[in-house]
């Protein structure tokens, strides 16, 4: 288990999510209700980026065809996404937010 | 007209010796400037074409070129091209100038790049040392004249470019292989990167078989383009052995021109690590009568993945034609992935054509069966893999070297996961 | 010489369906589309408010997403979405009995040659006439075994719940253009509930036909067949010949719950002056088995790419598809195997012919995610030409992210064999007669998955799609 600094957390204000390369994967971090949550930023559908999709509660929802997927799991919640996406653990220390990332 | 020198021309710089020459044909050859500008303007392709689609252009990462503001000097590394006395060697600039050469030098200046490789291809023309054309004539009966092209890669960038012309009923093997070269100095944290772009012309009648290695450092990537067309008779029987690199883009057009034309195409590839390959090819048939067959193998094991796009066309005016297409990817592990496009426009109907692909793991039948026979599992599997590449190998015409090219690959296949 | 033969023989045309009754219509939208229309559509037929807001919802998306670029772009972009008609009523309410249907709407059916309601074999018949259901029966056997099959109106109407509940779960509006389009103005269509181990016997049937000029046709079918249960639907479509261009834009959705089984079965067999772009997709849980029973007889064009979504360990889907594209027709279909569960297994067989320049495509996609193990799938794909002037396309892709899996794809493109052909014309057949047989032949597998009044309405067809083209 290796911890990478991934991104500011003054750069996330509430609501509001960032895109952040760990290594060659895409991660897409989400600061709501009160706490952080990153998935792999890649739509278990079509492979492509989650991007700016809207984020209702804890579905975000793919721009491209209407995906959706928990957040807080990967779970995926709507068609046509039916296989979960990667989640990471987020811990925040200061003004640095770090992702758990392991080697598969 | 003094004759060019040719003797087992190694050394690029050698071919400058230029005869007399007529400068409007060179005129023509656009400057490495309008070329740079052209890769500067030339958009970058999207991954909606179907070139891009399952790799993204930026991953060759090419951008670096740009950081400096102004056009990087010309490739400094080696394009290493060896062949008997009676091949002639030269760069384009001068085989335009030289009326022995001339027509088919215009040929390769012609050439209608893909759209959407139309930027790689400006940097190309921009930074590539030098465009080296290679003139095989017909020979005494029975001989095959041997071509050697070696790329070696150090750290940074190389841009190998050539063309070879068969003439007309010549016989010849071309081996051309893309491998890396001892590190220089401190520039290990630099990524080599291989832009290749070739083409071969096949003269009526003529047979070329051609193998190409590509074992490059992991750290690589390499883009790798050629081209091939076919007169009437002609025969290409085509190799290409993957090996190295972090990633690996091919694109293999082959286009049947003549009456009677026709290609034998193999590709294999092992991929360990993080490795991903990218392979393209395309079987057209423009001519009545041809054939084309392709045989596209990979090996993938730890998180590798293999992309393989097929494209059989047969055009209008291309009846009485068969072609056939199969791929298969053998999965060794959980994360390794295979994505595989076989495509078909078929625009005439007196033809057979098929095509047929297979992912997934070696089949438990097989190798009980070959476990009986009192190998342990591991064993059994190697074995599997290792017949994956038997088709390929036995194209390629040197025992020897074929036996060498083996035991890399069972190396590859034996070794751990990230070494 | 049978007597369809006979009656074929006396035409002039390809299309033997090629009339149109007056229209006799109570109501029709104005063309073109926009929020007023699709508001006009929800108030008249005094839906819920939940339902208005989606048909919105799926307006603005339908706005906001752009044309394909992939497909038939030069026929894909003639659609002139403003010279449309989006909403059509033939009478103010659903007849309970065949024999209260007005006359005029009897003959249409009787010309396609609909049998008789009371026909044994027959559960149930909901006949579509311009977008909105003019006959409903439901056979005494269904309500015993508490299966609801009605239109998708009256389904909305008295089972607005479950209709809520699966509405759009397995194609959303946002899924593609022609998506939203449906979502915003549907009209139509069926909705199949099968309870919990219900088998149901007999095949459930509709017919659907477009009849106005420049009228589109928007149904929605949604089959949810619970645990253990057992239902085969079967769709067919004629429509009459038109100068102008008709839109024909549907959507089913199946959910196929736990051991259950779903056949769907299609023959279109739409004018060519019809666009037919449709979307269907099922999800099958664990054990279940969804197969796609798919024939592409006639359309413009075609783009439809049936897709089981194996969701459930043990689940199967198969997809059969058939097209036969004749003079100016692209018939552009597929199929998807989308894996996310293990010990899943599929086939995809697609068959197809193209005559007089026609073109037939097939595009499809096998995709096993990683949480898919012990998948085996087998894709074929064979294309018939029977002339230089016609073309086929293929493109599969297969996208596997998993080791223990079998996956085996096979195509091939070829003409009819001169021996073949030979020997047919030797045992006394004139060449038409024989290439018709083969073409038969090569549709056999097909026609075989049909009941039998299908089939021999196949044949028909084939009959006389083929008359005319050789010779």
């Amino acid at each position: 288990m290796t911890l990478v600094k991934a991104a500011k957390l003054s750069d996330i204000p509430p609501g509001g999510r960032a895109i952040v390369l760990v290594g060659e994967t895409r991660v897409i971090l989400f600061n709501t209700a009160g706490k952080l949550y990153a998935v792999e930023d890649v739509c278990s559908h079509d492979e492509g980026s989650l991007d700016n999709g809207p984020l209702e509660d804890f579905d975000v929802e793919c721009p491209r065809h209407g995906a959706r997927f928990d957040i807080r799991t990967g779970e995926a919640t709507r068609m046509p996404a039916i296989a979960p996406i990667r989640t990471f653990l987020v811990k925040v220390e200061g003004d640095d937010v770090l992702l758990e990332t392991n080697h598969d | 007209m003094s004759p060019l020198s040719s003797q087992g021309v190694s050394d690029p710089a050698v071919a400058n010796d230029r005869p007399p020459h007529d400068r409007h044909a060179s005129a023509a050859l656009p400057s490495r400037d309008e070329s740079w500008n052209a890769y500067l303007s030339a958009s970058t392709p999207l991954p909606s074409s179907p070139e891009w689609r399952r790799t993204d252009y930026s991953a060759l990462g090419l951008d670096r070129l740009d950081d400096s503001g102004r056009r990087p000097d010309p490739d400094e590394s080696e394009l290493s091209i060896v062949a008997p006395p009676e091949v002639s060697i030269l760069s384009l600039e001068a085989a335009l100038s030289d009326a022995r050469f001339a027509a088919q030098a215009r040929r390769v200046l012609e050439a209608d790049p893909v759209g959407s490789y139309a930027k790689i291809e400006s940097l190309s023309r921009a930074l590539a040392a030098k465009d080296m054309l290679v003139f095989i004539p017909r020979a005494a009966a029975d001989s095959e004249t041997v071509v050697r092209i070696t790329a070696r890669s150090s750290d940074g960038f190389a841009f190998p470019r050539f063309s070879i012309f068969a003439a007309p009923e010549s016989r010849a093997i071309v081996l051309e292989e893309h491998v890396g070269a001892p590190s220089d100095g401190p520039s290990a944290s630099r990524t080599p990167t291989v832009v290749s772009f070739s083409s071969l012309f096949l003269g009526a009648g003529a047979g070329v078989k051609h193998f190409y290695l590509q074992d490059l450092p992991m750290a690589s990537r390499a883009f790798w383009r050629q081209t091939v067309e076919i007169e009437s008779r002609a025969t290409l029987a085509h190799a290409s052995l993957l090996l190295g690199g972090a990633l690996h883009k091919s694109d293999l057009a082959v286009r049947l021109r003549g009456t009677g034309a026709g290609a034998s195409l193999w590709g294999a590839l092992m991929g360990s690590g993080t490795q991903k390959f990218d392979f393209h090819s395309r079987q057209i048939h423009d001519a009545p009568k041809t054939q084309s067959r392709l045989l596209f193998n990979a090996a993938l094991k730890d998180c590798a993945r293999a992309v393989y796009t097929g494209l059989i066309r047969i055009e209008k005016k291309a009846g009485d034609s068969d072609a056939y297409q199969e791929n298969h990817n053998l999965l060794l592990s959980d994360s390794a992935r295979s994505d595989t496009t076989p495509l078909l426009e078929i625009l005439t109907d007196s033809v057979r054509c098929k095509h047929g692909a297979t992912a997934g793991a070696p089949d438990p039948e097989e190798l009980f069966y070959v476990e009986s026979r009192g190998l342990s599992p591991q064993e059994a599997e190697e074995t599997l893999v290792m017949g994956f590449f038997s088709p390929l190998l036995g194209q390629i015409h040197s025992s020897e070297l074929a036996g060498r090219l083996e035991d890399r690959v069972a190396q590859k296949l034996r070794e751990g996961a990230f070494p | 010489m049978n007597p369809s033969t006979q009656a074929a023989a006396g035409i002039k045309t390809g299309y033997q369906y090629g009339f149109h009754d007056e229209e006799k219509l109570v109501f029709k939208s104005r063309k073109g589309l926009d929020e007023r229309v699709v508001e006009q559509i929800s108030h008249m037929k005094e839906e819920p408010s939940w339902m208005r807001d989606k048909r919105l919802e799926a307006y603005r998306i339908f706005k906001s997403k752009p044309m394909p670029a992939w497909g038939d772009t030069e026929f894909l972009n003639a659609i002139d979405f403003d010279d449309i008609y989006y909403y059509l009523k033939p009478t103010e309410k659903i007849e309970g009995r065949w024999e209260d249907v007005p006359e005029s709407i009897k003959n249409t059916f009787e010309k396609i040659g609909i049998p008789e309601a009371e026909r044994k074999f027959l559960a149930g018949v909901t006949a579509q006439y311009d977008s909105e259901a003019v006959y409903h029966r439901i056979n005494e056997e269904l309500k015993k075994q508490g299966v609801i099959f009605t239109d998708m109106d009256t389904a909305l109407k008295e089972y607005p719940d479950v209709v809520k509940r699966y509405f759009g779960t397995i194609i959303p509006s946002s899924d593609n253009k022609f998506a939203a389009l449906n979502t915003a103005v549907w009209s139509g269509g069926s909705f199949v509930y099968v309870p919990k181990g219900a088998q149901v016997a007999m095949p459930l049937q509709a017919y659907f036909r477009i009849n106005a000029q420049k009228a589109g046709q928007f149904e929605r079918t949604l089959i949810i067949a619970e645990e253990g249960s057992k239902v085969h639907y079967i769709e067919g479509c004629t429509a009459p010949t038109y100068a102008a261009d008709s839109l024909h834009s549907a959507v089913v959705e199946l959910i196929a719950m736990p051991g259950s089984h779903i056949r769907y079965t299609t023959i279109q067999n739409l004018s060519n002056n019809v666009y037919n772009l449709v979307t269907k997709r099922a999800i099958a849980r664990e054990d279940a088995i969804v197969e796609w029973v798919d024939g592409n007889l006639g359309s413009k064009l075609t783009m439809k790419y049936p897709a089981v979504y194996l969701v459930g360990k043990g689940a199967r889907g198969d997809i059969l598809s058939c097209a036969l594209a004749g003079e100016g027709q692209h018939q552009d279909a597929g199929a998807k195997l989308i894996f996310a569960a293990p010990h899943t297994s599929g086939t995809i067989i697609s068959k197809s012919i193209s005559k007089d320049g026609g073109r037939a495509s097939y595009r499809g996609l096998v995709k096993v995610h990683p949480q898919a193990h012990d998948v085996k799938v087998n894709v074929r794909c064979d294309a018939l030409l029977l002339d230089e002037m016609s073309r086929s396309d293929t493109y599969p892709t297969m996208e596997i992210d998993s080791k223990r899996v079998r996956v085996e794809h096979e195509a091939s493109v070829s003409k009819i064999g001169e021996e073949q052909l030979f020997y047919l014309m030797s045992r006394g057949l004139k060449e038409q007669e024989a290439v018709t047989m083969i073409v038969n032949g090569f549709f056999d597998q097909f026609a075989r998955e049909l009941p039998l009044e299908y089939s021999v309405e196949l044949n028909r067809l084939i009959q006389l799609e083929m008359e005319g083209s050789v010779g």
